[in-house]
């Protein structure tokens, strides 16, 4: 065939290395060498012709070293096939998942609507920091002394009236 | 013209990376592709006489390596 004199035949085990690795093995060889591929039962057969300015032999062993990266290349992406489908499932899924995002947002929408009607003036310039109006920073002793002390007042004439018994006022 | 005739093997090269390579050298050269049992047949003529025909054919060959790579690798290439 083409250039006869100056080829490099090689063969390469296809149980050992399968022809996706050559193929690409090959693929980074296309700007050192010419490359047929040809396939014989279990085995792949490379042609190789180098281009001008590259030695042969060189070649040929640049050609192994590259087969073997691209072989291992490929097991180790088959390897991990499943794990990088999974992450990016996840990474395609909470990208696309925007009900989560809406539901929270109409759920902040709610509680702000709901301040609102409180009619409570929180927009005001004049409100200061140490202002309370939701009555949030009164301590419950004081929120509830008034209540407390109506409830004793009431048990304590209940246990006056005669036949109560003992601990219903309590 | 003096041409070239490259051999390829059915089981390794596309079809289709052998049309993309046809059309990629039309400007080049005269591709005809045939099957023959497992291999696809591709006749190299070349346009224009400057141009030596078995570097020509050599070209040709690692493109249609390229292309059919490109194919098998998809989009992960």
């Amino acid at each position: 065939m083409l250039r006869d004199q100056s080829s490099l035949d090689l063969t390469v085990n296809g149980r050992i290395y399968p022809l996706e690795a050559v193929m690409a093995a090959a693929y980074t060889f296309l700007d050192r060498a010419y490359v047929l591929l040809d396939k014989d039962k279990n085995d792949v057969r490379v042609r190789l012709w180098p281009k001008e300015g590259r030695a042969a032999a060189a070649t040929e062993g640049d050609f192994y070293n590259e087969l073997l990266n691209e072989a291992l290349r490929l097991k180790i992406a088959k390897q991990n096939q499943q794990v990088r489908e999974m992450v990016i499932n996840r990474a395609l899924f909470a990208a696309t998942n925007t009900n989560v995002e809406e539901e929270v947002l109409d759920r902040a929408l709610d509680s702000l609507d709901n301040l609102d009607d409180l009619n409570l003036d929180l927009d005001s310039d004049n409100l200061d920091f140490l202002d309370d109006p939701l009555g949030i920073a009164v301590p419950w002793e004081e929120k509830f002394a008034a209540d407390a002390k109506k409830k004793e007042g009431e048990g304590d004439k209940a246990a006056e009236k005669p036949g109560a018994p003992e601990g219903e006022a309590k | 013209m003096a041409s070239t005739t490259l051999r390829f093997n059915a089981a390794i090269y596309s079809k289709a990376a052998l049309e993309a390579t046809r059309e990629a050298y039309a400007e080049f050269a005269r591709l005809a592709v045939a099957r023959e049992g497992g291999t696809w047949v591709v006749d190299v003529e070349p346009l224009t006489a400057d141009l030596a025909a078995d570097v020509l054919a050599l070209e040709i060959m690692n493109f249609a390596l390229a292309e059919t790579a490109h194919q098998k690798r998809g989009v992960s290439a």
